[in-house]
């Protein structure tokens, strides 16, 4: 037997000799490192959060089979799920890095069994419906890790937590990670293009049957040309998961209050306009700030920014009302500090780039006691054209900022789900997770968030019900 | 499981082949014993952006081996006409053929979902799950400039 072929066996071997995850569904995590790398890595470590590895290659595996135990006890299926795994050397820079892929290996449709025809479901659900392996030469997902991170050059610095505890601290905890992309496995995502709107060789995703466009009234299958799919991939906060054990999970997962800017007069741009919320002053609330809006007047040619103390006469008029400003020059606090200094209850930044949604008011300070947004560019136009007729000291704009209680965090008023879906199109992400709206902050997010439990479930996670809505159970 | 419906794989290997032609030809729809075959496929249109074109040119001077500004002469050995660039060809698909009407795709690091973390300016990480080995390099190379921007809550820009 050559060299190569020992290895061979050595990996296939030891593929074996991980332990599989034991619950409603079995999860094989398949070592196929070769020795003294990955998974077999042999440098000692002390055993940390609860991972009782003892050197870095058992940590690593530990970690592993924690986040498909978490699966494997969650999911049902009759089938031994193989995930295929290696660590290798990815793409880094010294502040940068691709921590790690996962994914289906393989889709199929008009399997004997499959719940809807002429739909691509991902073979490990395929299987379980099935209750076989239609290809047990291929493991069902694979996924692969950046071995060099934290080294020098390679996100220096900063390394994947092993420990099960999720007390990362400021590494990154890589069972979050890992249960984040095996979900994609596992069918949390569309095969379908946002970008181009084109079905996986000329048939759609299961996904796609609960992508509901509520503009067009649309899901994503019921829209007959790529066009209409393109168009709704940046239907921001319009685009929203219509399955039924999502819907049914969102009031005890998601919490109770979505931001809004509220404009109640004039009656011709009167409305709920999204927003994007501020790190810094107090929260929005219920009822929220009740008052006029006017448009902050300063010196030429900061017009409008906001970035320097107003005059008098300029004070006078934002006085009590919520002060309208435009992005740009200087830093959002310290407009909203302006803002503040000049007597506005609120403060509304005006974004000066196209796209949507709204991002958020980044930055710190203590001192701002009043609430401020982000709205769009878009919506910023449609605001100012209304208050361009206006006294000196009036709009007749009245507007609320805060909280709609009725409204869930994350989905829209009939407790879909929303997904995230920005213009522009963020390859990748776009469509396939859910929108970054959404509080608690969610598993399936774009970005892992530093606050993420391990839950995948009700009442902390809404990640399980959307994969029992494509076939799960 | 019920390992006496396992599948065998045949790997037919047609490079070609077209998806058309490859739905006209299905297996027996008879058994789950029916093999898996497997076949390539081109990639339908538009299934994923074509990668850009273009690029930097670096001259390297063939006497000292350094970098510098090549000639009117040394640019036009350098650049190729447009015409003759080589546009990019996507992999085709690989089908595989199941049990009755089943039909599969078999999926490469194009489909997979790579998470991308990045060190911000004031030292926090943003994290960014992207589909694609190419999109997930280009968001390192750029320093996570092409990551999206962060929906209002997570890092959000200051200014």
């Amino acid at each position: 037997m050559s060299s190569k072929g020992r290895l061979a066996l050595l990996l296939v071997v030891s593929a074996f000799l991980c332990p599989p995850a034991f619950g409603a569904a079995t999860i094989v995590i398949q070592n196929n490192d070769a020795a003294g790398v990955g998974f077999n890595d042999p440098a000692p470590r002390a055993t940390v959060g609860g991972n009782p590895g003892t050197t870095l290659g058992q940590q690593r595996l530990n970690a592993f089979q924690a986040a498909a135990s978490k699966w494997g006890a969650t999911l049902t299926s009759g089938v031994t799920i193989v995930i295929r795994a290696q660590w290798t050397a990815l793409t880094c820079t010294a502040t940068s890095a691709v921590l790690g892929s996962a994914g289906a290996t393989e889709i199929f449709r008009d399997f004997p069994g499959a719940p809807v025809a002429a739909h691509w479901y991902p073979k490990v659900l395929a299987n379980k419906i099935f209750d076989a392996d239609f290809d047990p030469a291929t493991p069902d997902i694979n996924a692969n890790f950046n071995v060099n991170l934290g080294q020098a050059g390679c996100l220096t610095g900063v390394f994947f937590y092993l420990g099960l505890d999720n007390n990362h601290g400021a590494d990154i905890d890589l069972v979050t990670v890992l249960t984040h992309e095996f979900a994609h496995g596992l069918g949390f995502q569309t095969f379908t293009s946002g970008s181009t709107g084109a079905q996986l060789a000329g048939f759609p995703s299961i996904w796609d049957d609960f992508l509901l466009d509520t503009t067009a009234g649309k899901t994503w299958t019921q829209m007959t040309t790529p066009a209409e799919r393109v168009t709704s991939a940046l239907n921001s906060r319009n685009l929203a998961w219509s399955g039924a054990n999502v819907t049914a999970a969102v009031p005890a997962v998601l919490a109770a209050g979505t931001p809004f800017l509220t404009v109640t007069a004039p009656a011709s741009v009167a409305g709920a306009y999204d927003v994007g919320t501020a790190s810094f002053g107090p929260p929005l609330a219920s009822p929220g700030v009740f008052a006029e809006v006017m448009p902050v007047v300063d010196t030429a040619p900061n017009t409008g920014l906001a970035c320097i103390a107003l005059s008098a006469l300029n004070a006078a008029a934002v006085s009590g009302k919520i002060a309208l400003v435009d992005r740009g020059t200087c830093t959002f606090a310290e407009k909203v500090k302006v803002a503040q200094n000049a007597g506005a209850v609120g403060a509304v930044v005006a974004e000066i780039v196209a796209g949507s949604p709204p991002g958020g008011l980044g930055g710190v300070d203590p001192t701002i006691t009043i609430p401020s947004v982000r709205i769009t560019l878009a919506d910023g136009i449609t605001l100012k054209g209304a208050l361009a007729t206006r006294s000196r000291l009036h709009s007749g704009m009245s507007a609320n900022l805060g909280l709609n209680l009725v409204i869930r965090t994350g989905a829209d008023a009939f407790n879909r789900a929303l997904m995230y879906a920005p213009d522009p199109f963020q390859s990748g992400s776009s469509v396939s997770h859910w929108d970054t709206l959404a509080f608690p902050n969610q598993l399936m997010e774009p970005a892992i968030n530093g606050d993420l439990t391990h839950e995948v479930s009700p009442p902390h996670d809404l990640t399980f019900p959307l994969l029992k809505d494509i076939g799960w159970n | 499981m019920n390992a006496g419906r396992a599948l065998a794989v045949v790997t037919l290997g047609l490079l070609s082949a077209s998806f058309a032609l490859a739905q006209q030809a299905p297996p027996p729809a008879d058994a789950k014993r029916a093999p898996v075959a497997e076949k390539k496929a081109a990639p339908p249109p538009g299934t994923r952006d074509a990668p850009p074109a273009g690029g930097l040119v670096v001259f390297i001077d063939p006497v000292t081996g350094k970098i510098r500004q090549p000639d009117a002469a040394e640019i036009g050995s350098l650049v190729q006409p447009p015409a003759a660039v080589t546009p990019p060809v996507e992999e085709p698909l690989v089908m595989k053929f199941g049990p009755g009407d089943a039909v599969g795709v078999v999926l490469d690091s194009r489909f997979e979902s790579f998470m991308v973390v990045t060190k911000t300016p004031d030292g926090k990480l943003a994290t960014d799950c992207v589909v694609g080995k190419k999109k997930a390099d280009e968001i390192v190379s750029a320093g996570g400039k092409g990551a999206k921007k962060p929906g209002g809550k997570e890092a959000p820009h200051v200014q």
